[in-house]
């Protein structure tokens, strides 16, 4: 067990290093000198040559890595304009947003957060219940109308689930306001209902496809032989569902939930840009967009940091789930 | 004196000659997949909304000039002071049958329609491309083994984990600044190959990585030492004896890649990431119809509604192609 996390994390390091290059030199083909947006008041060549040198930009591109990566461990010093000291974990400075990046971040991530986990709740309670509940009353009307709602369901788009509901509560019904943001910490009630339509959009896909897994999962699981084994000694049904059939059923959707992973952040991308919330997806678009390259990385890597991190808790979680599994 | 050996395993099985009719004959298993799949009613549905989508996707321009209009016309004159469409639901008439778009005034049906050629031209380039890799990845790396295997699965662990659509936002803008400055507009083409491009470094790795485990078992089959024993090269053995053992699940996977472009296309333009180009696209429709959604709500539910038609035709044709392809399944 010991060995094996060992292993992984040291593997999931060597791909982060290998990404941060990846993007590192991706970014750095990039035709355009960030000092540029700073000198938008003409600027004379040798103006713009000393903030260059100032800011560390005309150094060569390893040691440019070099000093990024350095800022990311132990933190690096940058000129007064930009803050000065930037401590630890220093991302760099965007020179289009005018502050360090890790400020950025610090305020898009709460709104992220906010839309992602209640939504993780919602789609992972609705998806594999449903699924459960189809799988054991195969058939049935809620069975048949279960799997007609992960056929489409899975299908549609976030832009589409989105419009439709904002078209019924916000404009027609004026149930719900405007999807805005709001700290859990000022108004909890406001951040609910500003925040439930991206929920319902964000859970409303990814729960149709865990129901349709689930449901699939559930249904090969049932028909093994330890399954009829422990309905032939008697047991309750409720302890076959959830104590036999549920934790073999889950073990492969696990699995298939952390390879998943980047397409959930493209979602979270996609919904907050529909909804116009200001978290770490929209920054990410905008960034892209005006080749803010600081952010961009920054974006990236955390990006990358989640998806591996997620994946090393799936692996483990693994043992725990499936009781033949052994690390 | 010795004789030579025949060139490949295929001279030596082919030499019993066709059965004559009357016997009962077997049925060889892509016969007995086209059955299935003939049988099977979702699939015959979904293929013929997508043969009408195909269709409609490549007789754009003979649409467009039947119905007297192109996908760069403007109606200003059907539109009041303040760019929305004049009469009901966004100006439907018999001219223009989805009405017109609020503000720019073209016309939605044609701009649907063109949307949906671009939208499947990148779709398809791209999952056609994505696939070779993946199947030329995955042969090599699993028949070779050795080192080639190992650099080329940690490639695939690798580009998996990158997340796909934060990737394409990032590298398509990049990309396009290296060829173009900001100010030029881009030409369609190169727009479309770009996105393709993005989509095929990023999207061969599930084809690649399935076809690695198939051919790892398939290596130790007898026929491949039959063949190996015979003569034959390892460029014949896999492209001869491995991949038409393939076709089953690289064509299941192709069907099943193909939603995945067509909504990724989507994505990207709706964030507005490479719309440098003036191609009519769903992605760009759907972003636009938000701000309309209050006083023209036809016009944003109608591209939203083409997109899952699409995907949902795919989506369930994959499904019914994977289950009549598959030899365990009964149906």
């Amino acid at each position: 067990m010991i060995r094996f996390l060992i292993k992984r994390v040291l593997l999931g390091v060597l791909t982060l290093l290998a990404t941060s290059v990846l993007t590192f030199s991706l970014l750095f083909m990039v035709p355009r000198n960030p000092v540029q947006t700073l000198c938008a008041r003409e600027c004379s060549t040798a103006r713009l040559a000393a903030i260059s040198h100032a800011y560390g930009l005309d150094q060569p591109k390893v040691e440019q890595y070099a000093d990024y990566m350095k800022g990311i461990f132990v933190g690096r010093d940058f000129p007064v304009a930009m803050g000065g000291h930037c401590p630890a974990p220093c991302l760099g400075y965007s020179f289009d947003n005018e502050e360090r990046v890790t400020h950025t971040l610090g305020r898009v991530m709460p709104v992220t957060i906010s839309i992602v986990l209640p939504a993780l709740v919602l789609w992972v309670g609705i998806g594999i219940g449903l699924g459960m509940i189809s799988a054991i009353r195969q058939g049935s009307l809620l069975d048949r109308a279960s799997v007609g709602f992960t056929l489409v369901g899975a299908s549609l788009q976030i832009y589409t689930v989105a419009e439709i509901l904002l078209l019924v509560f916000v404009y027609t019904t004026h149930l719900l306001p405007n999807p805005s943001y709001t700290s859990i910490f000022d108004n909890p009630a406001k951040w609910a209902s500003g925040l439930i339509l991206p929920w319902v959009t964000l859970a409303l896909l990814s729960s149709a496809v865990y129901a349709r897994l689930t449901r699939a999962q559930m249904i090969e699981t049932l028909s093994e032989d330890y399954i009829r084994t422990a309905r032939a000694k008697g047991l309750r049904k409720r302890t076959i569902y959830l104590r036999h059939a549920w934790r073999a059923a889950m073990a492969p959707i696990v699995t298939i939930a952390g390879l998943d992973l980047g397409a959930v952040l493209g979602g979270v991308i996609i919904t907050e840009h529909t909804f116009g919330l200001q978290g770490l997806g929209t920054i990410t678009v905008v960034a892209a967009h005006t080749l803010d390259f600081q952010t961009t990385m920054a974006v990236v890597l955390l990006g990358a940091v989640f998806v591996i991190v997620a994946n090393l808790i799936v692996d483990v979680s693994y043992a725990f789930i499936d009781p033949r599994v052994r690390l | 004196m010795i004789e030579p050996l025949p060139r490949s395993v295929d001279a030596i099985s082919t030499d019993e000659g066709p059965a004559p009719s009357e016997m009962v004959a077997g049925r060889s298993p892509g016969q007995v997949a086209w059955m299935r799949l003939r049988r099977d009613r979702t699939a015959r549905i979904s293929a013929y909304t997508l043969l009408v989508l195909f269709a409609i996707a490549i007789f754009a321009p003979l649409i467009s000039k039947v119905m007297g209009i192109g996908p760069n016309d403007t109606f200003q004159d059907a539109t009041n002071d303040i760019g929305m469409p004049l009469g009901y639901l966004g100006g439907i008439s018999g001219r223009h049958w989805l009405g017109l778009e609020p503000n720019s005034a073209y016309d939605i049906l044609i701009q649907l329609v063109y949307g949906l050629r671009n939208s499947l031209i990148i779709a398809v380039l791209a999952a056609i491309i994505s696939t070779t890799i993946g199947v030329v990845m995955g042969i090599v790396a699993g028949y070779v083994g050795g080192w080639v295997d190992k650099s080329i699965s940690w490639l695939i662990d690798f580009l998996l984990v990158l997340p796909f659509l934060l990737f394409a936002i990032v590298t398509l803008p990049l990309l396009e600044s290296l060829f173009f400055s900001s100010r030029q507009a881009i030409p369609n083409a190169w727009e479309m190959g770009l996105i393709v491009f993005i989509f095929t470094v990023f999207g061969w790795m599930g084809t690649g990585r399935l076809v690695r485990g198939q051919v790892v078992s398939l290596r130790e089959r007898e026929f491949i030492d039959a063949a190996r024993a015979a003569g034959a090269g390892p460029l014949h053995i896999m492209l001869r004896q491995i991949l038409p053992n393939l076709w089953a699940p690289i064509l299941v996977t192709f069907s099943l890649s193909l939603p995945g472009y067509v909504t990724g296309e989507a994505a990207l333009h709706f964030l507005g990431i490479g719309i440098g180009g003036t191609a009519p696209d769903f992605g760009t429709m759907i972003f636009n119809s938000l701000g309309y959604m209050q006083t023209d709500p036809a016009y944003t539910l109608v591209p939203g509604l083409v997109i899952l038609l699409l995907v949902l035709a795919f989506n369930m044709f994959g499904d019914s192609l994977r289950d009549a392809l598959d030899p365990k399944s009964s149906r």
